[in-house]
């Protein structure tokens, strides 16, 4: 550690921020204790620190003296207008927050329990097609559908338009590099819900204060293309009374990049 | 009224307009209201901080404006508003420091006896000439210093928040603040004391 010696006007001006810190009452325990024995020893540096907490008054007084409650000479329908703005924009990040918070759960469930779960038997086609994704029905959600878009090869988009008219997109890719191509260039508006499932990744772009984030997560999924069981569920042989279970079928040859 | 005043209300009003417009029907009207009683007294902090920085109601106001202004163009959903008021004395000091470059060369003339005469001061307390001789004092100490010095003495912001306002370390916060309150008890003391009537009889 290198120390530095102090100037006399470092020196004075530390003592000077230590008594209006005491004047403001913004010194607590030790230091406070110390400087006020200090303060009684030294009358000049008292006086001064007096002074301090007059001015500490005076300005406090000011607050008082200058109410400001007269109308102030601009447009009376701004004050309003911002209040809704700061109001609206509250109502979003708090929705948002909200939907962070459900997504959060809802990937939890699913990840123990629901479709992702490597046990179940309701995985995606292996190395799937994104060709074979027919588009989501996203009505129940009140978008409107507008048609496929092509942002990127070997990635499938679906434009939809909310209540206000703002786009949605539903998008389909096989691997992360064409997922991250297609939602290069994201508006700063939107936030893009994405997951994935073995090679395929789906992605929801929404403006950020939708509500229906998760419901529509839901939707997506229901529209994407599921194998038969990899393992059937157990069935009674006939005749004899025992257990069998058929022969899984085999995984479909593909290179993961056919869509 | 000036001309930018004017200028400000056009642009105020048309901005109002495009909010209201945007404005849903029916519900989270209380919530409007108490959005709107919370903004007033944020923007009563913001018309005296600015008065007592600038030293005239009509350029204070305009200065109050533009900052509303810029908060209703500028606020987006991705940007958390966290403290309200911070937030607000910010968008005002950027819109001050903005001015200040735009008049460099215009000095800023301080109305320190329609200062005083806005001041309601509770009879029987420190008079009319302390108070003028305080006022005049904070009006010449330097304006980086003035900031600060309003800021935690008068708006009673911790040392934290009026250097999250300010955009500075808070070492910078202290400095300048010491530095305030000296140059002001200087200023103060050389006015010098005054002779007062202490018995009429």
């Amino acid at each position: 550690m290198i120390l530095r010696r102090l100037s006399c006007h470092e020196v004075r001006e530390s003592e000077e921020a230590g008594f209006v810190a005491w004047a403001d009452g913004a010194l607590r325990g030790r230091r406070a204790r110390r400087l006020a024995r200090r303060l009684a020893a030294d009358p000049g540096a008292g006086a001064r620190a007096a002074a301090y907490r007059e001015q500490s008054e005076m300005l406090a007084g000011l607050r008082l003296a200058l109410p400001m409650n007269d109308t102030p000479d601009f447009h009376p329908e701004l004050v309003g207008a911002v209040a809704r703005r700061l109001q609206r924009v509250r109502r979003a990040q708090r929705a948002a927050a909200g939907a962070a918070v459900a997504l959060l759960a809802l990937c939890g469930v699913w990840w123990a329990a629901g479709p992702f779960s490597p046990g179940d038997g309701g995985r995606l086609v292996a190395g799937a097609s994104a060709s074979a994704v027919t588009r989501p029905d996203l009505s129940a959600l009140g978008l409107s559908a507008e048609g496929e878009e092509s942002p990127v090869p070997g990635v499938r988009a679906w434009l939809y338009r909310d209540a206000q008219g703002r786009p949605v997109r539903v998008v389909v890719a096989v691997g992360e590099e064409a997922m991250g191509r297609a939602l290069a260039g994201l508006p700063r508006t939107h936030v893009a819900v994405q997951w994935r499932r073995g090679a395929v990744s789906a992605a929801l772009v929404a403006p950020g204060d939708s509500p229906w984030l998760a419901q529509g997560m839901h939707l997506v999924e229901a529209a994407l293309p599921r194998e038969e069981p990899a393992v059937a569920p157990v069935v009674p042989a006939a005749g004899d009374g025992r257990t069998s279970a058929p022969e899984p079928a085999s995984p479909p040859e593909t290179d993961g990049r056919s869509l | 009224m000036s001309r930018l005043l004017q200028r400000r209300n056009r642009e105020a009003q048309s901005a109002a307009g495009a909010e209201r417009e945007e404005r849903p029907d029916g519900a989270a009207r209380a919530g409007r209201r108490g959005h709107e009683e919370e903004l007033l007294h944020h923007v009563a902090a913001l018309r005296r901080y600015a008065l007592l920085l600038v030293g005239n109601p009509d350029d204070a106001d305009d200065l109050v404006q533009e900052a509303l202004v810029r908060v209703l163009v500028r606020t987006r959903v991705w940007r958390p508003v966290r403290d309200l008021r911070a937030y607000l004395f910010t968008t005002l000091h950027n819109v001050f420091i903005d001015e200040l470059r735009r008049k460099r060369h215009t000095p800023v003339k301080v109305d320190v006896e329609g200062l005083v005469d806005r001041l309601a001061i509770p009879a029987g307390q420190t008079d009319r000439l302390e108070w003028r001789d305080f006022v005049r004092a904070l009006s010449r100490i330097p304006v980086e210093q003035r900031e600060v010095v309003l800021l935690v003495g008068m708006e009673g912001l911790s040392y934290a928040e009026a250097a999250k306002v300010l955009g500075v370390p808070i070492g910078t916060v202290m400095s300048r603040l010491s530095r305030g309150r000296e140059a002001l008890r200087r200023l103060v003391h050389r006015a010098g004391p005054r002779l007062r009537v202490v018995d009429r009889s």
